[in-house]
């Protein structure tokens, strides 16, 4: 672990002159990722599947055009974008927490806090030892918008912390971006009202996919359209059971009502999509992954 | 004068006989119950001295000492009310001391010599040892269950005095078979969609496996596993005797004649260990685990049982049988139930639910974790059969389309308990895993599927083992070779049947 502090060679480009800047920072991992392109990607722990999927894409294909991606390392949006930058060819997550770097939390999360730390970097204020607390993340938030170019809101409901972020990365004068969610889906609210209300004079672009973030980089690192899908194609019940699924999360018993095969033609087919890397189940519950624009992904 | 009477007493699910011993002698009036009595025992003091005076019987004015051998046994409840009050008939000369010769009696005494029912009729009576038995007239169709021998009946102390000293016949009633009540016993039909439900009821039923269910409120968690008792096989007269037994000697009613479908037991979640379990300072009563015995035990919102509660049907569900142990004694009560139980995926109940469907989850990751935390590891673990339903789609529940009915999957069922028969097992959740291999042979698809799992440490070997004898009764439901190796739909089946449906649960 090193700490850094205000007169550092490296402090004075994203800190300097700001009333709010931190005392210090304390970090661990690879440092040169800061020299990268920094993207955050923020939203609410509570997401759907497709914020979910939107979140683990655009993780996965920012690092692999060598964008650091940032976040928070909380459940949901924030564990989704990191666990795609950590499944691309070229790793770089950079993780802002609210606690000190030896208090893991969530405990859940020690896996990827883990990862995160040997892949990555771990970035926080805090002395070690520091319990987070209810002032400790929204303090962490303003260190996620200084220390990216981007902020990208994925989902964020009408009250999420991820809106405060963006307030912050405002103040900070950093780009947000937002990716449009469900109208009438509570986990889509705030983001949804980010991209309509505008902040401040700026207006919220608005994320369809890694492209826009990386033409708003202006990188010319853009994502190859022509990629295929590598995964190995479904069989005919594998098809039946990926158009039953859509996008929604269902459980086995609702997708054998859709598909119209039998329970253990649908086991097998769902087995087989889980190992080809089609569906993934959580909580009983069945999901679709979505598609990641690139052949320099590493197995998980 | 010294009197003998031949009764019995409550202990676990079993009567042990006593003998009420009543001494009348000279000394100042006095009457005293020794040999351990209870409280409640203790108390038939008051009752039978009223009981005989009320019966226009003279009470005798000297001193009274009852006596119930053995003396090292605790004698519980009120059953021996009747044989204290005939034995101070007999050792007072009001009643011929032969007349009792060969005859036990049971019953609990009203101040107005009114003779009542009491719990644990089949159990104590069939435990007195003596030709025949007087019981209360409440319970003779009861006593009759498990009784072949003649058996008298009264109402009122006074009959039986009459009976005894030969002025009136015994008010026996007339022998008419007991009316026979047919309950309504829910049925599969009223079930729409829940195709997997329905398949992990049908297997629970075939092979005894237990069976979790995980769904937001009104997915049918409830009224699935009413249905689940109408699927097993009927009661054999052993089974149903000793099923009766129990519930007897739990204080549960029983009814007149031999239940045939399996009992279905369903306490509430604040029930403590010892409801569960068993136990009690008094008799040690049999719990609700015994009381399911042969047929299904229902914990509905698994999460709200107190952890400690749970953590105590680890032993029984291995060992099929209730270790109760105390100060005063041991009890060892039979407990071969199939487990049923119902959890909502969170606190709210609503996680996985699409918005507009009823509700939105709205606990944090933290309380959901909190929430799945509280089923351990271990216990989850016996679960082979777990199953996410979900709320049924409109247009099924108002199609009108019935579901199949009980009566076609029942055949099914008993078919693929005669194959687990035929292996020497009563079902195939009980098949040793030494057997495994020869039982339940995998073909190479079938070892590709379970590798892959054990490599990817979704299964572990333990959730292998129990996963095969899933696999073995899916294949028997399906009419497979009941010899030949599992066919890999059963084995892809049994791996989806065993895939975690709670949020934090681990692999098993």
């Amino acid at each position: 672990m090193s700490i850094w502090l205000p007169g550092d060679p490296w402090w004075a480009e994203r800190f300097d002159g700001h009333p709010q800047q931190p005392a210090a920072l304390f970090v661990r991992g690879n440092l040169d990722l800061l020299e990268r392109p920094r993207v955050a990607i923020v939203g609410t722990r509570s997401a759907t599947q497709p914020g979910r999927e939107m979140a683990r894409v655009l993780g996965h294909e920012l690092s692999d055009a060598g964008v650091a991606v940032v976040s928070g390392l909380a459940f949901g949006i924030d564990a989704h974008a990191h666990a795609g930058a950590l499944a691309s060819s070229d790793p770089s997550p950079i993780g802002v927490v609210g606690s000190g770097l030896d208090v893991v939390y969530p405990k859940q999360n020690a896996e990827l806090w883990a990862r995160v730390g040997a892949d990555g970097l771990l970035v926080s204020e805090y002395l070690p030892g520091t319990r987070p607390s209810t002032h400790t993340f929204p303090a962490r938030n303003r260190i996620i918008a200084a220390l990216a170019q981007i902020v990208v809101v994925v989902e964020s409901t009408d009250h999420g912390g991820s809106l405060l972020t963006a307030d912050e990365a405002h103040r900070w004068n950093r780009q947000v971006m937002a990716v449009p969610g469900n109208p009438l889906h509570p986990s889509c609210a705030g983001s949804n009202r980010l991209l309509r209300e505008r902040l401040g004079e700026r207006p919220v672009q608005v994320c369809l996919e890694t492209a826009d973030v990386l033409a708003l980089l202006m990188l010319d690192r853009a994502v190859d359209p022509t990629f295929r899908d590598a995964r190995p194609s479904p069989s005919p019940i594998g098809q039946a059971v990926l158009a039953a699924l859509g996008w929604d999360t269902l459980s086995t018993g609702q997708i054998v009502g859709l598909a119209g095969h039998s329970p253990a033609e649908v086991a097998g087919a769902l087995d087989q999509l889980e190992i080809d890397g089609w569906v993934e189940q959580r909580n009983g519950l069945w999901a679709q992954l979505a598609f990641v624009r690139s052949g320099r992904g590493r197995r998980r | 004068m010294v009197a003998s009477i031949q009764a019995a007493s409550l202990w676990g699910v079993n009567g042990q006989r006593v003998v009420v011993e009543v001494h009348i002698g000279n000394g100042l009036p006095a009457f005293n119950i020794v040999g351990q009595p209870d409280g409640t025992c203790r108390e038939a003091r008051d009752r039978v001295r009223a009981a005989i005076l009320s019966s226009g019987c003279t009470w005798p004015q000297t001193r009274i000492t009852v006596n119930l051998a053995p003396a090292e046994i605790r004698k519980v409840g009120a059953s021996l009310d009747l044989p204290i009050a005939v034995g101070i008939l007999v050792a007072s000369g009001d009643v011929p001391a032969d007349r009792v010769e060969g005859r036990g009696f049971l019953g609990e005494l009203g101040l107005d010599g009114s003779v009542r029912r009491f719990p644990g009729v089949i159990p104590l009576v069939d435990a007195v040892d003596a030709p025949e038995v007087v019981v209360p007239s409440g319970c003779i169709h009861e006593a009759k269950l498990v009784r072949s021998g003649p058996i008298h009946c009264a109402s009122h102390l006074t009959e039986i005095v009459e009976a005894l000293r030969g002025l009136a016949p015994w008010p026996n009633p007339p022998l008419v078979g007991a009316a026979v009540t047919r309950l309504a016993i829910p049925d599969l039909v009223d079930v729409r969609g829940q195709a997997m439900a329905r398949t992990a009821i049908e297997v629970a039923a075939a092979g005894g496996h237990h069976l979790l269910l995980s769904g937001p409120p009104g997915a049918g968690k409830t009224m699935l596993a009413k249905r689940l008792p109408a699927l097993l096989p009927s009661l054999t007269r052993e089974q149903a005797i000793e099923v009766v037994r129990i519930h007897s000697a739990a204080a549960l009613p029983v009814g007149d004649c031999l239940p045939t479908t399996a009992p279905f037991r369903a306490p509430h979640h604040l029930a403590s260990a010892v409801a569960l379990l068993g136990g009690g300072s008094a008799w040690l009563r049999p719990g609700e685990l015994s009381c399911a015995q042969h047929g299904v035990l229902f914990l509905d919102e698994l999460g709200e049982f107190a952890p400690s509660v749970l953590d105590a049907l680890r032993q029984p569900l291995e060992e099929g049988v209730v270790r109760v142990e105390r100060a005063r004694g041991s009890a060892v009560y039979p407990a071969r139930f199939l487990l049923v139980a119902a959890t909502n995926p969170c606190p709210c109940g609503w996680l996985g639910t699409p918005p507009g469907e009823g509700g939105v989850c709205q606990c944090s990751p933290a309380s959901r974790l909190r929430y799945a935390r509280r089923l351990s590891g271990p216990l989850l673990d016996r679960f082979d059969l777990r199953v996410r339903v979900h709320r049924p789609d409109p247009s099924e529940v108002l199609s009108g389309v019935p579901g199949a009915p009980t009566s076609s999957v029942v055949p099914r069922v008993a078919a693929a308990r005669v194959a687990a028969l035929a292996r020497g097992v009563a079902c195939n959740a009980l098949i040793p895993d030494c057997d495994l291999d020869l039982l339940v042979p995998l073909d190479a698809a079938g070892r590709a599927v379970l590798e892959r799992h054990l490599r990817r440490g979704t299964l572990t070997a333990r959730g292998v083992a129990r996963l095969r004898r899933v696999a073995r009764t899916i294949a028997d439901l399906e009419g497979a070779d009941v010899e030949g190796p599992v066919p890999v739909d059963a084995v892809h089946l049994a791996v989806e049947f065993r895939r975690p449906v709670l949020d934090g649960e681990m692999a098993a």
